[in-house]
């Protein structure tokens, strides 16, 4: 986990410093960069004395006042009750109700990704068009989630929310901007490296500005007079769609049809273009010939002269020739950097490979007045167009404030092999970090740790660090979600962890007294020695109350009661009372024989077991023989003896005085003895004369 | 052709239920509700599933439209303290709902504004010393709801009395985990594997009888009666397996089938097509058995009983490959102590176990990985929630 707090002494209330947005490439550079941290400040007058914090759940802090260090005698010197504050981070976007929907959706997707891996075997330009299906699926997710988080900005009752959601509408349009990008250029990569079919599929899938133009013309009762008529023919043009140009074009009542026409001339050209497809098996020398022919007809017909009267249908002439000064007239049409380049090239280099685009971005970006103003977007794609994943990354990172979209596009990059000679010198490996931190914020969401958990299990390094942690500090509000947090741990083979959730669910249990429960939570943890302490507990229940309680647990408990001595003890003593109820007196007093003489009784409760004995050593028939008699006998001088040892006298360690027996508890157990050494002389008379009279 | 339809809900499904048809619908029910569980603030929601449009040919691709058209649309909601742990209708627009602070809660749905709103409340069913704890479990036959907890105990309330008018405090030393009521009998399964079954006509507070599962102590989750003979019962568990138990008989359960690979949460008869059954479970599997394929000759005892394990283990391991597997269940872990005609052709899920009967399972969720942690079914679609935060509507299923 990354992340500082500094206590900084000028400031009279102290404050809580920590990143918002934590750069994929780690604090220190953040700093180098210039970054400011932000500072929180809580206004809490204790904390003038000091401030400590503890980490929770992920991306939250509970921060006290604290005097450091502590010191002996110094009483802090608050008088109220002090407070404990929480203070959370990077959770906000997870508690917008679309982004969980985006959050869920694509995790199935991630984790099918993550196993889609070892089953292909093959190489990896086998595996392109199932990782491009993969990349379309993230990405109809994203578009699925922009058109609802639209819906809810137009739907939104107040200001706020509108804001909010313009906000996120804002993101995901920049992240859906930049993964298609990043789709085209580094999963899909097409033989031959020709992007421009992909780009301009790109450009116009995110900008249809042209459709609104034409829109708006054609509505109107004169479209040819309209101001949008001819911007929306020229982005037409300009995004390669001759066939639109052509449909605006015929409106055009201008056009004379009896002298010279133009519109047919230029209509002919936008027809004859030729686009480079990959699937009509076309040679790229062919398609290059092709192209030349037509631009030479083009320059042709445009130094010819045929479209001097009309100013508008020579600048669309002028695109067609690839005329550069055109382009720059143009610029407010194409209003970015990119989209310009991508016209440019399609006019001026329709065969360019995804390596060489780096060099044609200069004179486009200095049309837009140069490096100076490019804007953190425009940062991101021209780091993509230049190959440098790991800025694409850093950008992002920074620019959207969100770790799903760095998450998902490095693992993404990661299975395409994009990304793997990125290794960092803090964390393992940039994938990794960034799903830490995925996961991370997912998991200080109360409900998302399950989504966590999961992404955590693809961190091959620091994963399960990270979940132990996380899932020990899981509050359990029902046994529900403790079963459920303990079959994570169980998928995962965490031991100590379901253990420890056991064991808090028992102690629970113990609390609110059912005793039953907090047993079958030990029995389910095996945990002998809270199942020991349990079946104490029990026991001295027994000896205080006189009966058991939750039958139906220690009726049934079967093999489960091996699990210790103790519970092996109560087990069988509870069988020995059943036997009783059920007058099978001679394997009553086997049984309570064998409890005793195999010493799995602890000694306090020989006492108990000997009383149990009484109505037995009484009935009329002589259930006792003469030689468990004396076995009978046996135990009774034990523990008469013990009675009179130091340490029963005086409690078994020297500080349990509240345990010694008062003298009427002596005088209580005393005459029990003689009670049953009575008892037992007399039986053992009968036992003689009985088993005498069978001879 | 069974059709899945999926919907992101933005939070975690604990429990699903089909409203009953109304009073003059002659179509089945296309209404269901929704409880979330785990969230900050946890909803009961009311949902609407418009039918199936006319399938336009041609549409494109990326076309938005009629993929949505059929998605469940949310009528109305209303927040709902504590987790929802379990829900019921008691009649056409009556929701009941327990919550994991002990409460139950009786919703009412105005049908004219389209709102939920709270009609009664008890508070604190369920409590350890007069703290809330969780209500597990719902059943009802009018007038009488019954409700369980974790505190092991058995209320019994009635709508329009405040007071539960009969509490059994001591019902069981464990979690009780569901509930199913039939006139007077109340058959509980708790977290040690015990089935028991009250008599509400006694007054004493001790079961009439306690069934077990033999050997491990096995938490069960869920149960279910067979609609038309009552004294069937099928149960899940933690281990996934499914349990038959036959009420008039054995101690232990006629049958254990090993099923899912983790906890299954609900289990359900269909309730017109008792032949027919459906589990979901904590692996992200939703199930429907088939046992209306009757063989007619007894099949040969000669395959031995490991095929069938194979057989699973094989479904465990493609678990979201495979679409519909053929299970033939041979032999059982719980030899019978009573003689077989006793039992003579009851009912198939009796039969499950001698190898006379034909079981089909299919899995009608094939991409799904989250829990999936209730199911309803109403006609031939089937409706669950998961931990995923989706719901899933399966249409079409095949009944026979």
């Amino acid at each position: 986990m990354v992340g500082i707090l500094y206590v900084d002494p000028h400031i009279s209330h102290e404050a809580v410093r920590y990143p918002t947005k934590m750069a994929a490439n780690g604090m220190e550079e953040d700093f180098d960069d210039g970054e400011q941290p932000e500072i929180t400040t809580i206004s809490d007058p204790h904390l003038r004395m000091g401030i400590s914090a503890r980490w929770g759940a992920g991306n939250q802090l509970a921060v006290h006042a604290a005097l450091h260090p502590p010191q002996e005698g110094v009483t802090s010197g608050i008088r109220e009750s002090p407070r404990v504050h929480e203070v959370r981070w990077g959770t906000q976007e997870v508690n917008n109700p679309i982004i969980r929907k985006l959050i869920n959706e694509t995790h199935g997707t991630f984790v099918a990704l993550q196993h889609h891996q070892p089953d292909t075997t093959s190489t990896t330009s086998n595996r392109k068009p199932q990782l491009s299906n993969f990349s379309r699926k993230y990405r109809s997710v994203i578009r699925a989630c922009l058109m609802q988080l639209k819906q809810a900005e137009e739907a939104a009752r107040d200001d706020v929310t509108a804001e909010e959601y313009g906000l996120q509408v804002e993101i995901y349009s920049m992240v859906e901007l930049i993964w298609s990008l990043c789709e085209i250029l580094f999963v899909e990569s097409l033989p031959g490296g020709v992007v421009l079919a992909q780009l301009l599929d790109w450009v116009k899938w995110h900008f249809n500005e042209a459709d609104g133009y034409a829109r708006e013309a054609t509505t109107s009762d004169t479209p040819h007079l309209h101001d949008s008529y001819w911007s929306a023919i020229y982005l037409y043009v300009l995004q390669g769609r001759g066939d639109e140009a052509r449909k605006l074009l015929s409106l055009d009542p201008t056009r004379s049809m009896d002298v010279y026409d133009e519109y047919a001339s230029i209509d002919e050209l936008l027809r004859k273009m030729p686009f480079f497809t990959l699937y009509t098996g076309q040679s790229l020398a062919e398609f290059d010939m092709k192209w030349r022919h037509w631009q030479d007809e083009c320059r042709r017909r445009y130094s010819e002269g045929e479209f001097n009267t009309n100013k508008n249908l020579e600048t669309i002439c002028r695109i067609l020739c690839g005329d550069e000064d055109v382009f720059l007239e143009l610029k407010d049409l194409t209003e970015t950097w990119y989209r310009m380049l991508v016209s440019k090239l399609l006019y001026c280099n329709p065969t360019v490979k995804a390596f060489d685009l780096q060099y044609h971005v200069k004179a486009c970006i200095d049309a837009y007045d140069g490096h100076a103003t490019l804007g953190p977007l425009d940062n991101i794609l021209l780091a993509a167009i230049e190959f440098d994943l790991h800025q694409v990354i850093k950008e992002s990172s920074s620019l959207l404030g969100n770790w799903w979209f760095v998450a998902h596009l490095a693992d993404l990059l990661f299975q395409c092999g994009q990304l793997e000679s990125h290794s960092l010198n803090y964390g393992s490996n940039l994938r990794e970090f960034l799903l830490l931190d995925y996961a991370s914020s997912l998991m200080s969401h109360p409900s998302l740790w399950q989504v966590g958990a999961s992404y955590l299990d693809y961190c091959p390094e620091f994963g399960r660090y990270y979940l132990e942690f996380y899932l020990e500090r899981l509050p359990l509000q029902t046994e529900q979600k403790a079963l459920k947090v303990l079959r994570e741990c169980e998928k995962r083979d965490m031991k100590d962890i379901s253990h420890s959730i056991c064991k808090v669910m028992g102690v629970r249990a113990l609390r609110n007294e059912r005793l039953g429960s907090a047993l079958s939570w030990a029995l389910r943890s095996k945990d002998a020695s809270f199942a020991t302490f349990l079946a104490d507990r029990f026991l001295s229940e027994y000896s205080s109350k006189g009966g058991f309680s939750s039958l139906d647990l220690l009726d049934n408990l079967g093999t489960a009661m091996v699990l210790s001595d103790r519970l092996t003890f109560l087990g069988k003593y509870r069988e020995f009372h059943r036997l009783h109820e059920e007058w099978e007196f001679k394997s009553a007093a086997n049984l309570l024989l064998q409890l005793l003489t195999n010493r799995m009784a602890p000694k306090k409760f020989w006492l108990t077991l000997l009383t149990d004995a009484l109505p037995l050593l009484e009935s009329e028939e002589v259930i006792f023989s003469t030689q468990q008699t004396y076995e009978l006998m046996n135990c009774l001088e034990d523990i008469s003896l013990s009675f009179r040892s130091s340490a029963y006298l005086h409690g078994d360690q020297p500080g349990d005085a509240q345990l010694k027996p008062t003298k009427g508890q002596q005088e209580v157990e005393k005459q029990k003895l003689d009670l049953i050494r009575l008892a037992l002389a007399r039986n053992l008379a009968r036992a003689i004369l009985s088993e005498g009279s069978l001879e | 052709m069974a059709e899945t339809i999926a919907e992101f809900v933005s939070e975690k499904v604990n429990k699903i239920r089909w409203r009953p048809q109304g009073p003059q619908a002659l179509q089945q029910s296309d209404v269901f509700v929704s409880g979330s569980w785990d969230n900050e603030e946890n909803r009961v929601r009311l949902w609407h599933l418009p039918d199936t449009p006319v399938k336009t040919e041609g549409v494109a691709a990326k076309g938005q439209l009629p993929a949505r058209a059929v998605e469940p649309r949310l009528l109305c909601e209303v927040p709902h303290q504590g987790d929802v742990k379990d829900l019921k209708f008691l009649d056409y627009d009556k929701i009941l709902a327990a919550s994991s602070t002990g409460n139950v809660t009786l919703y009412k749905h105005h049908h004219n504004s389209q709102t939920l709103s709270v009609g009664q409340t008890w508070e604190s069913l369920h409590h350890h010393g007069g703290r809330g704890c969780p209500c597990t479990g719902l059943a009802a036959t009018l007038p009488d709801i019954v409700t369980v907890g974790e505190d092991g105990r058995i209320n019994v309330v009635r709508v329009d009395h405040r007071a539960p008018i009969r509490t059994i405090d001591d019902a069981d030393s464990c979690t009780l985990n569901a509930v199913s009521l039939k006139a007077f009998e109340v058959i509980t399964v708790n977290s040690s594997g015990q089935l028991k079954v009250f008599d509400l006509r006694r007054p004493s507070s001790e079961p009439t009888r306690i069934f077990l599962l033999s050997g491990e102590r096995i938490p069960l989750h869920c149960l279910d009666k067979h609609p038309g003979q009552p004294h069937i019962v099928a149960t899940g568990g933690q281990d996934g397996s499914l349990y038959m138990w036959d009420l008039r008989q054995e101690r232990h359960p006629v049958s254990a089938m090993d099923a899912h690979a983790w906890d299954m949460w609900e289990v359900l008869f269909h309730p017109t097509h008792p032949d027919h059954l459906f589990s979901c479970s904590q692996d992200g599997s939703l199930w429907h058995w088939d046992v209306s394929m009757t063989t007619a000759t007894p099949l040969a005892m000669a395959t031995p009983t490991a095929s069938r394990s194979l057989v699973f283990l094989l479904m465990k391991r493609n678990r979201l490959k495979f679409s519909s597997i053929c299970v033939q269940f041979l032999g059982t872990p719980f030899p019978s102590r009573l003689p077989a005609a006793s039992q003579a052709q009851s009912s198939p899920w009796l039969l499950a176990k001698t190898g006379k009967q034909k079981v089909e399972v299919s899995s009608l969720l094939l991409d799904n990985i989250m829990s999936v942690n209730s199911l309803d079914i109403v006609g031939r679609n089937v409706v669950c929630g998961t931990d995923g935060e989706a719901i899933y509507v399966v249409r079409n299923i095949n009944i026979r």
